[in-house]
Formats: C-alpha cells, structure tokens, sequence
C-alpha cells in the first residue's frame, strides 16, 4: 500500500512538473521612445530608402485571415518582394479563422512572423509580450523627400486616419491594415434601366425609397416578386452601422466624435438630451428602414451574408448596406455574369448635418474595417525582415497591390488619393468617396472601450434587427423607437458608469 | 575489493528481482503520468483556477497619474463579480433572456427530445418497414460535424434561396416565418435543429438498450395481449430507465453547456443567447474573463444541485433493472 502511494506521489510530481511552465503571460512592455508625429512631405519627389539585404533562404510566414478582401492581394505582393529581395522566400498562409487560435500560435516557440485578421485584441498581447513593439517600425525611413530634404517615415505612410488605432500611450503596437470606405451599395445598372437618381440628402434617399417601392420593377424570376429598396443580412446587421454611424457624425462633427466621444470622460456622451447625435441618426435609420419593413426584401432578418449579397447581386434589391469588401466577396466574376455594375454611394447629407467653412456638406465616411490589425510576432527570429516586409506594403506603388487585386480595398496607407483611378465602377466610387470625406473608425485607446464597456449601442446586441423586428411583428410597444431606447441607454450608463471606469483600470 | 565467481553470481542474481522491481515501477509511474497530468491540468487546475478568477479581476491596462500602463495584472476583489452579475441580471435584458433561454434547454431536451427519441427507438426496435434506413437517417446528423449540418439547416430555411419557405408559400402561407431573423421562431428554430440533430445520439444508446430487454419478457407480454403502447409504457420504459436516466441527466446539463448550435445559427441573437455562448464568445474575444469565470460559477452552483437531485429522484423511481 505504501509502495502504491508512493508511486502515486511520483506520478502526481511528475506530471505536476511540466505544468509549473504554465503562467498567465510576461510582464508587461518596456518603456520606449516617443514617436514623431506626422508631417507633410512631397509625394511627387519621393526616392525609395536604400533596401537592406538579408541571408539567402530567409524565410517570411504570414498568416492571414482568409475572408472578405481574398487572397490574391497578398499572393501577389508576396511574388513582387520577392523579386525586389531575391533570396527570400514569403509564404502567406490563409486560414478561416485566425482569432480563436491566435494566443496559443503566439506562445508556440516558433510562431510565424506576421499575422494578419480583424479583432485581434493586440492590446492583450501586447501586454503580456507576445507581439513585438513597433516604435522602431514607425520611426523608420521609408522615402527620401527630396524637395524637403529629409526622410519620410513610415508613420507618415500610414493613413492619417487610423495613425491613432496602432498605438497605446506612445508605443505602437500594430499596423492598421485597412483604409476603406463604406456606406450604401447600390445597383448602378438597375438605377440606369429605371432612372433612379443616386440620392444626396437624406429626403432624396426616402423620396428614392417610395419611388422604387412604386415603380414595382419585376425581377429576372418571373415569379411576380418585385425589386425593394434594400436587401441587408440579419447575420451582417451592424453594416447598418456604415450609414447611421456616417449620419452620427455628419451630425455630431469630427473633432467631436475624436476627441469627445472617444475620451469617454463621462457619461454624458451617453445621454441623448446632452450629445443628441447618435439618437437623431438612428431616429432616421429608424424612419426609414425600421417603420417601412416592405422597404426590405422580406425575410432580410434571417439571411446570412453571403445569401444577401447574392441576393442583391441577382437583382432583387437596389441597395444594400455594405462595407470595403462586398464587391471583392461577391466576386468580379460573378458581377460579370450578372452582368451588373455597383457602387458605393456616398451617404446622404442629413438636415441636422454640419456645413464645412464653405458651406458645403459635412462629408465623412465611417469605416468598419479600421480596426483590422497586422501584428509581429516578439519571437519571431525574422523580425526585422517582417518589419522590412511592412515597410515594403507601404511604398505607393507596392500598397497599390492591394485595391487592384482585392477589388478597390485599401491598405492603411497614405496613398496619393488623387491618382488612384480604379478599374471598375466599385473601385472609382469608393476611392471617390474617399477623396471627399474625412475618413473614421470606432477604435478608441481609452480603457473603457478597449475593455468592451462603452460600445455606442449599450449590452445590447443586433439592435437593428430587433428595431426592424418589433415593427415588422407588429409590436404595440417599441423598446427601439429614439425615445425609449436612447433613454434605456442613458439611463444604463448614468448607473454602470462608476463601475465600468473601475473594471477598466481607473483609479479614481 | 575483488569477488569470486560464486559471489558475482550470488550478486547478481539478488539484484535482478530489484530491478525488474525498478523497470516495473517506473513503467507504472510512467504509464501513470499522463492520465494523471490530463486530471490535474484539464479538470483540477482549470476550476480551481476559474474559482479563483471568479474572485478577481483582470486589468490589462491601467491609468496611472494620467498615463496608461500596461499591468497586466489579476487582483482580488472578494465578491464584487457576483455582486456585478447580479446588477446584471436586475438591469440587462439581455442577460435576463440569456438565462432564461439557457433553461428552456432542460424541458426540450428532456421533455421533447428524449421522449421522441424513445419513441423513434421502440418503432426502430420494432422493425417497423425500412428501420434500417431510418436508423441510417436518424444517426446521420450526429455524425456529421456542426458547421456543416449548421449551414444546410440555416439555407434550408433561407427565405430567399431555401426550400422550407417556398414549400410552405405554395401551400397559401403568403407570409411564412422568418425562421432564423425574427422573435420568437429563432429560439424555435435553433431548438427544432438541437432535437433533430440530437436525436440520432439518443436512439442509439435508447436502441442498445431496447436490444438488450430480454425477449421472454416481450414474448410474456404479447402472450398477455398487451397492445404495442402498454408494452412501451409498461415493460419498455421500465426496463430501460437506467439508460433514460443518464440521457435525462446528460440532458439537464445541455443547460450550462449548449453553444455551438446557437453560436453558427444565430450568433446568439434574437434571443438564443446561452451561458454558455457567453462565455466562449467573451474569452475568444479576451474580454472580461473573470466575468465569464463568475457567471459559469454562478450557474453551475445553482444547478448542478438540480441536476443531482433530479438524478436521484429518477433513480428511486423505477429503481435498479437486472436481467
């Protein structure tokens, strides 16, 4: 019996041994250095920085989100660094899904070098030390200006507006990888054949809407159903977010959304009576699209992504809310055999919206992909060439890989916007687009947001799909209409404010 | 110091039995690491460590004299989750809806799914034409993986491109449901696929066991004249309770553990948000892990007792079975 409890003892020693390795994570990152900020530079007088050269058989793995923008894109830019630095070898590797595996490839003694998807909570991985601080990156010469005399740096290439997503305190962390627009889709071809006009304001859009509705344009089937205004994804429901989110700002202005909304200093950016914006463009989403549900293709709430999209390729719908990569998802080729064109539309104008210092509109542009990260891995043995690589995408004729082959998508690069003129009617709208708005993205540094406490809806998720819900099921009380959603909402953050400050790392 | 032959031999000889002893003991210990590794790592270390998870909290960044740190740090904060959760529950519809639909599990599994399934199996034990391909049928959604079965389920109810809803306009419904975008059918929906994939699981294990009550019993009844429901209720039920007992317990617990149905059908909208969804969401995002260490705590301390007690309420039932 003894002998039996002590070979338990060793076996339990024995096994607990292995397990003593697994901790919770590193410290967390070093203090670095400040990063200049941008400035401007010469864009036509540009020389390209003497490339360093690595060992022969230097090896680059990428591994890489598989999803809306494709996979060509990096294919080819894979075939061209490797041609502009023989020896290297890249090898981007798609899979479906890189989040849920994400923790334990970077813990592995040998992860790959690059990583590149959406949701990557790099702030966590940055604080426990698995992926590697970018100041170097960032501080590094990219061009020589030569009208100015000087280095441009890679924080200069990056797109100005998502300079501000990469970094926490005064460390970079990532590269944001996209710098698109969104917005409302619309059927170019469709609108052409019936003479629609692309709407600019917002009473345009419902004027637009009950003209469709009235127009009664039977679609290709023969089956007597008739083409609606939208066609959108219960699945997908928050790209509503690319038109209301564009209206929240047109109302509530840039420098507010940036500096106040984002600060999250208290709880009255929550408060609908103090900061109106977001109440007043959901009141005309939910004008529009909730309180006239014939003005969706019935059944919208319950098809996911992909069967809308095919849906409003084939037709069956004139408009759809779409983000960066709907053209790329639903494929050229298939737009080809539909033989449809489509665009992005620029959003209406809403009355509330603020004028610029001319008096024009108020145009910006929301942009869902703005949060999709490239990080590198802090063991990789092949940082600096990783760090080169990105480097590389910056450069503008390298980053113009991007939109060519993944359908008008934009790196978050500071592209010479003026000169990019787009293959197809997609691409020239959303580089249109992007011309004339002041781009932004929802991601905020501060503790809150990063924490997940603040999102601009409150808990409560598919909010589009339950507002639309409650009227289309015929409801008699309406939790989603502005008044009493904007006031549980409010409500809700007067309460939670203390603790939510507090479980996201203030300490007051 | 030099030996004989007769020594060495001697030597020998008493050290084999010593060391074979050695080689077999560190076999065992050997042999008896890995599982016990696999204990204490997968079930000790992780609820001991969700335990104490549940009574800290996780600042992966702080502000400090108005500069952000990474900390990167738990720290203990007694029973302040619970406290949380509970505002939760009081305040959140959603978390509200997100319990109760967690719930609904016990009765359709126990009450829908595990009837219909003992049901299936009688037919099947029965012979009744085609129970082979039935069988077949039956068992095939269980062996298929979820992400598939999940998307031809959903396409299939598609309103645009399924067949359910043509199906049924055809026949005068103009306005079937939206069965996966529209309160209260998701939850229906999400449920009917959970009983139609479960099924094949259960009749298996209910068949085997229909297979194994003796045939003098059966043959005994029919001499009797007892028709094909008394013989389920009154013989079949009976006799197979041990196994419906642990398909009634195993199914109790779809409570805290359903998520992968929900999370590919409806990504927890519409009301089909589970515990268990919840907490696989909030970790895969690297968010709020103490919240989710607490709330799997919570439920799991209001329900395993259930759970328990059911069992022993449906053990003194029918009692033991020996045949």
């Amino acid at each position: 019996m003894r002998k039996k409890i002590i070979i338990l003892a060793l076996a339990v020693v024995l096994a607990i041994v292995p397990l003593t390795a697994c901790t919770r994570g590193g410290p967390a990152g070093g203090n670095y250095g400040y990063v200049k900020d941008a400035a401007t530079y010469d864009r036509n007088n540009l020389t390209v920085r003497e490339r360093p050269t690595f060992e022969e058989g230097s090896t680059l793995n990428i591994t890489y989100f598989n999803g809306g923008y494709g996979k060509v894109w990096l294919e080819k830019m894979a075939e061209k660094f490797m041609e502009d630095y023989p020896g290297v070898t890249v090898n981007p590797k798609p899979v479906a899904d890189v989040v849920t595996s994400l923790t334990s490839w970077l813990e592995a003694a040998r992860p790959d070098d690059i990583y590149i998807s959406h949701n990557i909570t790099w702030e966590k991985y940055a604080s426990q030390g698995l992926i590697a601080n970018m100041n170097e990156l960032y501080g590094s010469k990219v061009y020589y200006d030569n009208t100015n005399k000087r280095d441009v740096s890679y924080l200069e290439r990056i797109a100005p507006s998502s300079r501000d997503s990469a970094k926490i305190g005064d460390n970079y962390w990532k590269v944001p990888q996209i710098a698109s627009a969104g917005g409302i889709a619309y059927n170019m071809t469709m609108f052409k054949a019936n003479g629609w006009s692309v709407p600019s304001t917002y009473e345009e859009l419902q004027a637009l809407c009950a003209k469709i509705q009235s127009d009664n344009v039977k679609f290709g089937t023969g089956l007597g159903d008739v083409v609606r205004p939208f066609i959108w994804s219960g699945g997908t429901q928050w790209l509503w977010d690319n038109l209301v989110f564009d209206w929240w700002v047109q109302i509530a202005g840039l420098d507010w959304f940036n500096n106040t909304w984002k600060s999250f200093g208290s709880a009255d950016v929550f408060d609908y009576e103090k900061s109106p914006a977001l109440k007043q463009a959901w009141t005309h989403w939910y004008n529009l699209v909730a309180a006239n549900p014939d003005y969706s293709i019935y059944g919208s709430t319950g098809l996911d992504a992909v069967s809308a999209q095919m849906a409003f390729a084939s037709g069956q719908a004139a408009m759809i809310p779409a983000s960066c990569w709907l053209a790329s998802e639903i494929t050229e080729e298939f737009l080809e055999k539909a033989n449809i064109e489509i665009r992005l539309m620029p959003s209406p104008i809403v009355p509330e919206a603020k004028k610029d210092e001319s008096g024009n509109p108020y145009r910006v542009v929301y942009d869902l992909a703005g949060k999709d990260s490239i990080v590198v891995s802090e063991k990789s043995r092949n940082k600096e060439l990783a760090f080169e690589f990105l480097r590389w995408m910056s450069e503008e004729e390298n980053a113009r890989i991007m939109p060519k082959y993944a359908n008008g998508i934009l790196l978050a690069v500071d592209y010479d916007l003026a000169t990019l003129e787009g293959d197809n009617e997609w691409q020239k709208s959303m580089f249109e687009i992007l011309r004339v708005s002041d781009r932004f993205h929802i991601y905020s540094s501060n503790l809150m947001s990063i924490g997940g406490y603040v999102p601009p809806y409150g808990s409560v998720g598919h909010v589009y799909m339950e507002a639309f819900n409650e009227v289309s099921d015929g409801k008699t009380t309406f939790e989603f209409s502005p008044d009493i959603y904007f006031g549980s909402i409010k409500t809700g953050a007067a309460d939670s404010w203390a603790g939510w400050r507090k479980s996201a790392g203030y300490m007051d | 110091m030099l030996h004989n032959g007769t020594d060495t031999a001697q030597a020998v000889k008493s050290k084999k039995p010593r060391s074979r002893k050695l080689i077999k003991n560190t076999f065992i210990i050997v042999m008896l690491a890995y599982p016990v590794a696999h204990f204490l790592l997968m079930w000790v270390y992780v609820n001991i460590d969700a335990l104490l998870l549940s009574f800290q909290r996780y600042y992966l960044l702080r502000e400090v004299d108005g500069k952000v740190e990474f900390v990167n740090e738990y720290v203990f904060v007694g029973l302040d989750n619970y406290r949380l959760l509970l505002q939760s529950i009081r305040i959140q519809r959603n978390i509200r809806e997100m319990l109760f639909n967690s719930f609904l599990y016990f009765p359709v599994t126990c009450f829908l799914s595990i009837p219909l399934a003992s049901a299936f199996s009688y037919f099947l034990f029965k012979k009744v034409p085609a129970s082979n391909l039935f069988r077949v049928l039956f068992f095939l959604p269980a062996i298929m993986p979820v992400v598939v079965m999940t998307m031809v389920f959903k396409f299939s109810f598609n309103d645009v491109f399924g067949f359910v809803n043509p199906a049924l306009k055809s026949l005068g419904i103009s306005n079937p449901p939206i069965w996966f975008g529209q309160k209260p059918w998701a939850r229906i929906t999400v449920f009917m696929y959970c009983i139609w994939a479960g099924l094949g699981y259960n009749i298996v294990l209910l068949s085997g066991a229909m297979g194994r009550v003796p045939h003098e019993i059966i043959e005994y009844g029919k001499i009797e004249g007892i028709g094909m429901f008394r013989e389920f209720r009154s013989v079949m039920i009976p006799l197979i309770w041990p196994t419906i007992t642990t398909l009634f317990v195993l199914g109790m617990t779809s409570v805290l553990t359903v998520f992968m149905q929900p999370h590919f059908l409806t990504e927890g909208g519409l009301g089909t948000n589970t515990i268990s969804l919840n907490i696989y969401v909030n970790t895969l995002k690297g968010e709020k892990m103490t919240d989710s260490a607490t709330l799997g705590l919570f439920a799991t301390a209001i329900f395993v007792p259930v759970i328990l007690g059911v069992r022993k309420l449906m053990s003194k039932l029918y009692g033991d079975v020996d045949y």
